[in-house]
């Protein structure tokens, strides 16, 4: 298969095709209304985790993040450009000669995935608010798309999915949202559930002003420190909720069913990242989704994690087909790496 | 007075205390709990006992028994499916489950749904995820008679296309196992009882991987002698399966007529006759078949035993 024309240049555009001016207009002044209130109802959590000892890593990413605290109507107009300082993939390198080469990989990867995976779960980077990527195979997607696309496909593998589209409603916990790229996809999918984020507030502002802008009918909550209960009344009618790191020993989402983790986890002191799990657990929540930040498997980073995992959930083996079993990261894969990489766990009924 | 649960898990142990602690739990955590747990350890050893009672409080309805003699597996299959008639004559659903492998917890629900439903039914099984030594992986495999009202077809594609290492762990109709013999004194044992189990109804593969199943080794029938008969394997055991499978239908459905009401003598030789004929088309085209493997045409890969 050819990634490219003759040219060398990308067969697809950098960015995704454009909306039009009359949508961008309007969906450029919804996510501006989303965000200022948004941005109120969000500041409060900064303080509420003002005790949360948070990584290096972790700070970093704050700090990247935190001029989305005084941002611009531009700037929120194209907040997909958080994306490289959240998950590392960047617009830029979408756009030039060298983008030939990456469209290369992402294809082949785009075709295993496809191969092994169901297609009607992939869901095209939006082409809103700054939304970029190459188009091949009749999709849009950049490595972020893909990425999610296979936790969905993993999921589903292990029969997953269909229980988050049950009744009673489901609750799934993603433990630091990301850009909510991951959420975006999983309610996609599965638009019955609950989707709860905790994590920094940065990544919460982010998260919720792209999620409520692509999904405008979608109910948001957020966690007031003053009224903690609140949070969980008429929980029915929310889609989607954000609650600060620090509200994690008070979590009593109903139904919780699946908490994942994109590498989260890992970023955390092993206290930290026990507090979020044995949490889980007591929430009786059937399943922990885990894997490791892109770049991953480092073992020195991740064995934090693994026995925090062992001491209340069962590690479960997870569908790695050869040649796919390794490629969530998309990065260089490792004999033997694949449970490091990926970690479905199942509850220990005696922890 | 407690009621009878509607299905019953037979489990036959063998030594595995460090995997039985992760199978209990998978499935005393499915959805449909419904079940007794009736466990016939043939090698029983203070680990494993110790593993049962722990587990005893949070599942009452856990049954476990040591066998004083080591019976071997064939042997051991049939006392645990004995056992479970013995404590609950009434449960209508009976399925097999190792002491090693793991289960969704959907799994009970979504097969007990299927038999419910589908009167036609005598087995449900599903989609499984193999766990191999080093790496784990969806074989979707698909084989299902669901809506084949005909025996003889049934038998037919039976005998060509099941896959007996990935049905033989399905949830079956009780009554309609015990019809069929369950497990008898011959080499592939599961593949003998689903044909005859498939005389008797239909089966219908769910499509989800609600079944997680350990396959540490290749199909060896030399091991398949040595563990099914500890005490020594009869003559005939010797030879080709599908000759053993024939002897024994023909010995049940067409001499002693244990297909009645069903169906009669003459009809069991016509199906035993079914059963040999599209056999020996299987062993002839089937890639790891007796004959390639004697020949060296073929080497050895990780199907599990039974398949």
């Amino acid at each position: 298969m050819s990634h490219a024309d003759p040219t060398g240049i990308p067969r697809a555009a950098a960015a995704a095709p454009a909306v039009g001016k009359k949508d961008a207009a309007r969906l450029a002044a919804t996510a501006w209304a989303r965000y200022l209130d948004l941005r109120d109802r969000l500041r409060p959590l900064r303080e509420a985790d003002r005790d949360v000892e948070w990584s290096d890593r972790e700070q970093r990413l704050r700090d990247g993040l935190a001029p989305y605290w005084d941002a611009t109507p531009e700037s929120i107009a194209d907040l997909r450009e958080c994306g490289k300082v959240v998950s590392g993939v960047r617009r830029s390198q979408y756009k030039g000669e060298r983008a030939a080469l990456l469209q290369a990989q992402l294809d082949k990867d785009l075709e295993r995935l496809l191969d092994k995976g169901d297609a009607s779960l992939l869901q095209d980077e939006p082409p809103v608010l700054g939304g970029f990527g190459f188009a091949s195979l009749g999709k849009r997607y950049n490595e972020d798309t893909l990425r999610y696309f296979r936790v969905l496909s993993l999921l589903q593998d292990a029969a997953l999915l269909e229980d988050c589209r049950r009744q009673p409603r489901r609750t799934i916990w993603e433990v630091a949202g990301n850009w909510g790229g991951l959420a975006f996809q999983f309610h996609s999918a599965c638009p019955q559930a609950a989707y709860l984020m905790t994590g920094p507030a940065e990544l919460l502002l982010v998260s919720s002003v792209y999620l409520g802008t692509l999904f405008p009918d979608a109910r948001l909550r957020v966690w007031e420190p003053a009224r903690p209960d609140a949070f969980w009344h008429a929980w029915d009618e929310v889609d989607f909720a954000f609650a600060p790191e620090s509200a994690v020993p008070a979590l009593a989402p109903p139904g919780l069913l699946l908490t994942l983790d994109l590498g989260a986890l890992d970023q955390m002191t092993p206290a930290r990242a026990d507090a979020h799990v044995r949490r889980a657990h007591e929430l009786e929540c059937r399943y922990v989704f885990s894997v490791c930040a892109p770049g991953q498997p480092d073992p020195a980073q991740a064995t934090a994690v693994e026995p925090v995992l062992d001491r209340w959930y069962w590690r479960h083996p997870v569908s790695t087909a050869a040649g796919l079993a390794k490629r969530l990261a998309l990065g260089p894969a490792r004999r033997g790496a694949v449970d490091r990489t990926y970690r479905l766990s199942w509850r220990r009924l005696l922890a | 007075m407690t009621t009878s649960p509607r299905v019953v898990l037979g489990m036959p142990a063998y030594n595995r205390p460090e995997t039985l602690p992760r199978t209990l739990e998978s499935l005393f955590s499915q959805t449909c709990l419904d079940f007794a747990l009736v466990i016939v350890d043939d090698l029983p050893s203070p680990e494993v006992a110790a593993v049962v009672d722990r587990y005893r409080s949070i599942f009452p309805r856990l049954h476990y028994e040591a066998n004083t003699t080591r019976l071997g597996m064939v042997a051991n299959w049939r006392k645990v499916f004995e056992r479970a008639r013995a404590l609950y004559p009434s449960a209508p659903y009976f399925a097999w489950v190792s002491d090693h492998d793991l289960w969704h917890a959907r799994w009970l629900e979504e097969l007990v749904a299927v038999l419910d439903a589908e009167p036609g039914v005598v087995l449900a099984y599903p989609e499984n995820l193999r766990m191999l030594p080093h790496r784990s992986e969806i074989a979707r495999k698909e084989f299902e008679t669901a809506g084949v009202t005909s025996r003889a077809e049934r038998m037919r594609r039976s005998s060509r296309f099941m896959l007996a290492g990935n049905m033989i762990y399905g949830l079956v109709r009780a009554e309609a196992l015990a019809a069929a013999g369950v497990f008898r004194a011959v080499v592939t044992p599961d593949r003998q009882v689903l044909l005859a189990l498939s005389l008797f109804g239909q089966v219908r593969q769910v499509p989800e991987v609600l079944w997680y199943r350990e396959i540490l080794r290749g199909f060896d029938i030399d091991r398949q002698r040595s563990v099914f008969f500890p005490q020594g394997a009869p003559f005939y055991v010797y030879l080709p399966s599908h000759l053993q499978h024939w002897g024994v239908l023909t010995w049940d459905f067409a001499i002693r007529g244990r297909g009645r009401p069903a169906f009669g003598r003459l009809a069991g030789a016509w199906y035993a006759a079914i059963q040999l004929a599209n056999a020996v088309v299987r062993q002839l085209v089937l890639p790891k078949s007796g004959w390639r493997r004697a020949l060296g045409l073929r080497a050895a890969d990780p199907s599990p035993e039974g398949d």
